[in-house]
């Protein structure tokens, strides 16, 4: 098979670009590694659509400025819940509150023209659930929160509907480069013949760029730890919580950030681990995260914690954003970001489109291209529909509750395993639902959601159990 | 003026409820299940169930099967069945829902998060139907779901080992699991030593939690809400007191309970 542009990475990054580009008369086909999409850094996401993070005129700044005003737009386009909270970035003592000024300042420069010092007590207003041992903040009210991982399957969806063909379990092993040009890719599941190549693996990015041919990347993963919260507490949280200061000047620090189901999560730590994708949790570090947050929120209480995770940032060379030509081989371009792969993704999407149309992509914008999904009604019907009490009206699929604590029907379920972009395992239905992520951590559902999926997708239930876990799947059995 | 109740949950505490509440004055009580039968963790026919399951009938308590409560706010109960959104008035709540163990978090279970470890809830169900979920599994926890982990899962033909923690018995403190992609250990500490126990398949069955998944009435300390779901050990039937209860001796604590919280609610 060839394409015009293959894309190698099935995160935030390459799903968008993949969306963008299948929006065009490029024919573009995406590569994932690993047995589903959104598995690597993007599965650790925070969900926080960022209004400023990086310094003014970086490239960084340009692509938040021009995606952070889109939000609204496209979360009502792709079904994904979006709300714009608002961050308060606080200083926790005097020190910190002289620098809430210049922060405030860079902030408006920018792209974030509402951002503004507030003192103590409109602070504490904006976020009753604020220390009070606190000397002000700096109030961003662009800041979003967003339902990341759906977004990720949102922009595969989308992808797949405009024509561009996803696969999975597809590592790149080699490929063929003459002339300064890469000629095709070889992946675990055969060979894929190319005209441009993007290279959005993330932690992969120094390997697929090496068997490319391409200049040598520097790539660090840099492992953050999560508490998530029980929306008991976290629906009691408004804005997302800052401190001016990180522990080191390339990171926020820990923060306490509500989610779009009602959670909050509380961190990241910040710590570089050469060699490894590591994704083990640790009793230090998130200590560390429930001490930090408590110095902010002091409300936090460990007892409420729901779930702890672990997972590993991209931190290539010095910078925390690439996306550039590579230097050796000509339609080679590569895309990484640190922090806010998620943020900048639908700019970042369309910057990348410019960087291959300006290396010879023939890529003209198709009118009739799919730019939005079907809204799903989810348990509670569409938006706006009566809710007087005791009233019911037939709606179509099976609206049966199927988890709880998340409100997952059982039609949602059934379209998380439908189509080429669908979930092939239970880790997969709760990336795209939510089921089984909620207070009790499947306790109620896991049996149900299994019996869907065993059905929907004619395997055995002891194979599809055996994936129960966050990682791979391996079946008891299995070949041994 | 009629006071409308709304229980949440038809096994024998929530059903003990319905039909206490029933016949108190002017109050009209709603009972919703999630399953498509009545009793929770007993069997539809089992003879408490049968009783009372008719006495809330014959009283006029709404019995409403694979109706799932979801939110309870502003004195009102959002509720799902298949075919929609439902919603009820509920001047008192009532959460019967049950019980399950703890989860990893609230064991402090860290480390990899491996294929392999399942809730004792999840493993029971499936194991029950013959699921062959395991060939060495480790049943963490002491109690009722332990007790039935291990029996069902032992029926499908794993081996199985069980550890209980401290706090039950046991002297262990789960620490970590190992292995990727499927588990291949937990990792304990007792007061002496670290223990290492290999397996393919961890079952989370420690500890006993009240199963609450109603936004608006998790705490257990909501206004306007009477949890009949506190549990300090034991098994599902245990009622907080430091034993494990009967169905009958749990039906009728629940009776009890249900009364006490709504004549309070009245004055």
């Amino acid at each position: 098979m060839s394409y015009d542009v293959v894309v190698v990475g099935g995160g935030v990054l390459g799903a968008a670009i993949a969306a963008r580009l299948a929006q065009t008369s490029a024919s573009v086909c995406l590569l994932e590694r690993q047995d589903d999409l959104c598995q690597g850094a993007s599965k650790g996401n925070a969900g926080v659509a960022v209004s400023h993070l990086a310094a003014p005129g970086t490239l960084e700044a340009r692509l938040i400025a021009a995606s952070s005003p889109r939000w609204e737009d496209i979360a009502e386009r792709l079904d994904v819940a979006f709300e714009r909270r608002g961050a308060l970035v606080v200083a926790l003592d005097r020190d910190e509150r002289q620098e809430l000024e210049p922060l405030a300042q860079a902030a408006r420069e920018g792209g974030a023209p509402g951002a503004r010092v507030v003192d103590r007590h409109e602070a504490l207003a904006l976020e009753p659930l604020l220390t009070e041992r606190q000397h002000g903040a700096v109030l961003l009210p662009g800041e979003g929160i967003i339902d990341s991982l759906r977004l990720v399957f949102a922009y595969a969806r989308l992808a797949a509907l405009n024509g561009a063909h996803i696969a999975t379990a597809s590592e790149v092993v080699g490929a063929t480069v003459s002339d300064g040009r890469v000629l095709s890719l070889s992946t675990r599941r055969g060979d894929v013949a190319a005209r441009f190549v993007v290279n959005a693996a993330g932690l992969g990015l120094a390997h697929v760029s090496a068997l490319a041919g391409g200049r040598a990347l520097e790539v660090t993963p840099r492992n953050g730890q999560y508490w998530v919260m029980d929306p008991a507490w976290g629906r009691r949280l408004s804005r997302i919580v800052i401190p001016v200061r990180g522990p080191a000047p390339q990171t926020r620090g820990v923060q306490v950030i509500p989610t779009t189901s009602g959670a909050a999560l509380v961190g990241p730590t910040a710590e570089d681990m050469p060699g490894g994708d590591d994704t083990a949790t640790r009793a230090p570090q998130l200590q560390t995260v429930l001490e930090h947050g408590r110095r902010l929120v002091p409300s936090l209480d460990g007892a409420l914690a729901i779930k702890s995770f672990a997972a590993n940032r991209v931190v290539v060379g010095r910078d925390s954003l690439l996306l550039e030509r590579d230097p050796r081989v000509r339609n080679l371009v590569h895309a990484g970001n640190r922090a806010i792969g998620v943020s900048c993704s639908p700019a970042l999407a369309e910057e990348t489109l410019a960087l291959l149309r300006h290396a010879g992509l023939h890529a003209e914008d198709r009118p009739e291209a799919v730019d939005r999904l079907p809204p799903q009604a989810g348990v509670e019907g569409r938006p706006g529909r009566s809710r007087a009490a005791g009233s019911r009206q037939p709606r179509p699929g099976d609206g049966r509750v199927v988890c709880p604590c998340r409100a997952v029907s059982a039609e949602d379920v059934l379209v998380a395993l439908s189509g080429p972009t669908g979930a092939r395992t239970l880790e997969g239905v709760r990336k795209r639902t939510g089921a089984m992520a909620g207070r009790c951590q499947g306790a109620m559902c896991l049996a149900d959601v299994a019996r869907l999926c065993a059905l929907a997708l004619e395997r055995p239930l002891a194979e599809l159990v055996s994936a129960a876990g966050d990682g791979a799947s391996e079946a008891v059995g299995d070949g041994a | 003026m009629a006071r409308e109740v709304v229980i949440v949950g038809g096994g024998v505490r929530g059903l003990a409820a319905a039909v206490a509440l029933a016949g108190e004055d002017a109050a009209r009580v709603t009972l919703l299940e999630r399953a498509p039968a009545l009793g929770g963790v007993l069997a539809v026919e089992h003879p408490l169930v049968e009783r009372l399951a008719a006495q809330a009938a014959h009283a006029g308590v709404r019995l409403l099967r694979e109706t799932t409560a979801l939110r309870y706010a502003d004195g009102r109960v959002l509720a799902a069945d298949g075919h929609g959104p439902l919603e009820l008035d509920a001047d008192a709540l009532v959460m019967a829902g049950g019980s399950r163990p703890a989860t990893a978090a609230e064991l402090r279970l860290l480390g990899t998060r491996p294929a392999g470890v399942l809730p004792a809830p999840a493993a029971v169900a499936l194991a029950r139907d013959g699921v062959p979920l395991a060939r060495r599994a480790l049943v963490l926890g002491a109690g009722w779901w332990a007790d039935a982990a291990a029996h069902t899962l032992a029926a499908t033909g794993a081996s199985v080992q069980r550890v209980a923690l401290r706090g039950e018995g046991g002297s262990a403190h789960a620490l970590e699991l190992r292995g990727t992609p499927r588990v291949q250990a937990l990792v304990l500490a007792h007061d002496t030593h670290v223990q290492t126990i290999e397996c393919d398949t961890v079952v989370l069955a420690a500890g006993v939690r009240p199963l609450r998944c109603v936004e608006g009435a998790a705490l257990g300390d909501e206004a306007g809400v009477c949890f009949l779901d506190r549990l300090d050990c034991g098994g599902p039937e245990g009622g907080g007191d430091g034993e494990q209860l009967s169905a009958e001796r749990a039906a009728q604590y629940a009776a009890a309970r249900a009364r006490a919280a709504l004549s309070r609610l009245a004055s």
